[in-house]
């Protein structure tokens, strides 16, 4: 006893001691990520232990910060005005502020840079066209959009704008931002929504159209942090002051072309920034060699896929017995999982996000990923219990009870071992499929395979893609590899032959 | 001693048993006999308890069955399903010491019952320890018949016990069976279509048709005193073949 109430001590004085890490957060694009590099990079100078939460979905990352689950992360003026306020009229940076604290939220000065939405046109039919402002677009109904998914659902972005400057056109296409320019480059679209400090905009010629009818708001850069951090983290509250209208347009442009042209890292962008700008001397941490990338990456998408499946066989397998007992429960238990099982990735991980917001239970990060897994493991292991249960035959399940053996071991002896080669395919089925959804947790800052995968799509880079996929692919096989080396274990040896 | 008053079964619209009684004396054997859908199946599933009959009770030795019971009372019954009914995924031997083996029997008295029942059987106890795919039909049978017996029962019921097999081994478990009988004075129930079976294994004689009881007596009275036509009918589609196809090879 007197062990454990001086471990208990310990861990106490630990936690005092000891303070909890500042966590960071940035969207999914690569300005955001060298923004959030450049706060992690100041909170590290100042002495405080950081964890930065990379590329999490644009609608979950204000749940992630009101919830807590990160302390800071950059924001645009026009997308608070637009999209997360949409509802109320805030004209200007102190509306923004007021409503902000409103939530426990604090907003830094605007840090220099307008990345507003843009409106740009392929250089040669720009050149057949002549056109210089979105209005000239309503004389070419024929031309072909595509627009990058954000865009094609923002209250600021396609719906308003098509109706703003009552735009004609038909064929208009969502896809991921950075395919865009491929499907521009190769003739595939002619118009494609950009950031003003898109450095691709540059590198293939693209016109800029003016905004003549004012319809995009200023997208200023900022900083939100949660109150707290005041307290928690005074000094760092402080240097961000020193960010505040640092970082013009041709700046962050240029920090962009560094990552997204040049291929340099995020961090050694940010480190760069902060030694020239700011004289901070940060000591970037050498990156991973790809082995250890790989590595770790691997155990990381191993927590995922293991602790998903695991729970899911511990709920599906009895789910699935009281379907085979009882039909009518059964319809119920199988239906409910079907819908479960028809809701896809991405819809599913945000409407998580939204459920356990209120509850205050993580909305980012391994937890909401591996509850998704979860919901979407049960239903292949639920069906093949009830369908190797179902397959035992009449005659041998009336055997079991006239032999007078009770119900629940009639289950165990008998039903179970008939069942299990059914059961384990279900199981070997559902293993290989998790360990392709768990990708998905790249989306949430869950880890794992989908992580490189994620930061692939967005710097277009093949290499990183194939860092996330092609481990991915062997798990698979390992896992399957594993469930057959199982299947020869559990599977009672009397059914191996038959 | 085995008495069924007044059951009935109906399934949907088809009166699968129309209300019978009957009675198993102790140590007897009675047959069943009667074509597919007579309901002979039926009488031995509401005795198993497999089944609940929508009217009547039956009662072992005065004892009537009830819910609450039917746990305690199987294992006072000894049941050969159709083919055996053996579960694939255990060895003979753990299929036949199943029940024993979970009311916590010691496994010298295990041993020494598998012994007993492998000589009454005439089961060459090697073959125990193969899985029921690995034996032939007879073997298999040898071994349900010795799982059914394990416990001792008061009463046996066998549904088609040797309906699988080929006509050699049929005729030669058959010999068998009539000798276990009449070593272990059991009241049996048997179910069959097979009038030779019936006659040769049976005491008496129960003739079922469209869910009821025609004709109950030994194999010369249903012979002599038929009371009905479908009883001569029944009787002569079973001798019939055999002896036109004698008179066509004399002829």
């Amino acid at each position: 006893m007197r062990g454990i109430g001086l471990i208990a001590a310990l861990l106490l004085i630990a936690s005092t001691v000891v303070a909890a890490p500042l966590r960071v957060g940035s969207k999914d694009f690569t300005e955001s990520v060298i923004l959030g590099e450049i706060v992690s990079g100041l909170a590290r100078h100042q002495g405080y232990p950081v964890i930065h939460k990379k590329e999490l979905g644009g609608s979950m990352i204000w749940l992630a910060l009101l919830s807590g689950e990160i302390d800071i992360y950059p924001e645009y003026t026009g997308t608070l005005q637009r999209e997360i306020f949409a509802g109320k009229t805030l004209p200007d940076d102190n509306a923004i502020r007021q409503e902000l604290r409103l939530h426990g939220v604090m907003m830094t000065r605007p840090l220099g840079f307008n990345n507003s939405y843009a409106i740009a046109v392929r250089p040669d039919i720009d050149a057949h066209l002549a056109l210089t402002r979105i209005s000239d677009l309503q004389r070419h109904p024929a031309l072909r959009f595509g627009f990058s998914n954000a865009f094609m659902d923002r209250a600021d972005g396609w719906p308003s704008l098509r109706q703003r400057y009552q735009l004609p056109q038909k064929k208009v296409r969502g896809m991921e931002h950075v395919l865009t320019y491929q499907a521009l480059q190769q003739g595939n679209i002619d118009v494609i929504d950009a950031y003003t400090t898109d450095p691709h905009i540059a590198m293939y010629h693209l016109r800029i159209l003016e905004d003549d009818r004012k319809h995009f708001p200023r997208y200023d850069g900022v900083l939100l942090y949660r109150q707290s951090l005041i307290e928690q983290a005074p000094m760092l509250v402080e240097a961000l002051s020193q960010l505040e209208g640092r970082i013009d347009d041709q700046h962050m442009l240029a920090l962009n072309q560094q990552v997204e042209i040049e291929g340099y890292s995020e961090t050694d962008v940010a480190a760069r920034f902060l030694a020239e700008t700011l004289g901070i001397k940060t000591n970037t941490q050498t990156t991973l060699s790809l082995a250890a990338r790989v590595w770790q990456t691997t155990l990381e998408h191993l927590f995922l896929v293991i602790t998903s499946l695991s729970a899911a066989i511990i709920v599906a397998v009895p789910l699935g017995i009281i379907a085979a007992k009882r039909p009518w429960a059964g319809h119920f238990i199988v239906g409910v999982a079907e819908v479960v099982q028809t809701i896809p990735g991405l819809a599913f991980l945000v409407l998580l996000s939204v459920i356990f917001a209120p509850l205050n239970l993580p909305t980012i990060g391994a937890w909401p990923m591996i509850t998704a897994l979860f919901f979407y493991c049960l239903l292949p292991i639920i069906r093949n219990t009830l369908a190797g249960l179902n397959s035992v035959a009449d005659n041998l399940r009336e055997s079991a009870e006239v032999l007078g053996l009770p119900p629940l071991v009639r289950l165990r002896l008998i039903e179970l071992p008939l069942a299990s080669p059914l059961i384990l395919a279900g199981i070997k089925t559902t293993a290989v499929i998790n360990v392709g959804y768990a990708a998905l947790g790249g989306l949430i800052g869950a880890g794992g395979y989908g992580q490189p995968i994620m930061t692939g799509l967005r710097l277009n880079s093949s290499a990183l893609m194939l860092e996330g996929a092609i481990p991915a692919a062997l798990m698979a096989l390992a896992v399957k590899g594993l469930f057959a080396w199982l299947e020869r274990r559990l599977v009672p040896r009397g059914l191996r032959g038959v | 001693m085995l008495e069924l008053c007044d059951i009935s079964k109906r399934y949907g619209d088809t009166q699968a048993l129309h209300p019978t009684s009957l009675v198993f004396p102790c140590e007897r054997t009675k047959a069943l006999l009667g074509t597919s859908g007579c309901g002979k199946s039926t009488l031995l599933r509401l005795i198993a308890g497999l089944i609940q009959p929508d009217s009547g009770s039956i009662r072992l030795n005065g004892e009537p069955l009830t819910k609450k019971n039917i746990q305690s009372i199987r294992q006072r019954m000894g049941y050969v399903i159709q083919e055996g009914g053996l579960f694939p995924h255990l060895s003979l031997r753990a299929n036949i010491t199943l029940m024993a083996r979970h009311l916590g029997w010691p496994t010298t008295k295990i041993d020494q019952r598998v012994a007993v029942l492998g000589k009454l059987t005439r089961l060459d106890l090697h073959f125990l320890e193969r899985f029921p795919w690995q034996v032939s039909g007879g073997q298999r049978q040898r071994a349900a018949l010795m799982r059914a017996l394990f416990l001792d029962p008061v009463i046996l019921l066998l549904d088609e016990p040797l309906g699988a097999l080929d006509p050699i081994i049929r005729a030669e478990l058959q010999a068998e069976l009539c000798e276990i009988f009449s070593t272990l004075r059991k009241t049996v129930v048997l179910v069959t279509h097979d009038l030779g079976e019936a006659a040769f294994l049976a005491d008496e004689i129960a003739l079922l048709d469209a869910g009821r009881i025609v004709q109950q007596g030994k194999l010369e009275e249903l012979v002599e005193f038929p009371a009905t036509p479908f009883v001569t009918r029944f009787i002569n589609s079973q001798r019939h073949p055999f002896e036109r196809g004698l008179r066509k090879c004399e002829g």
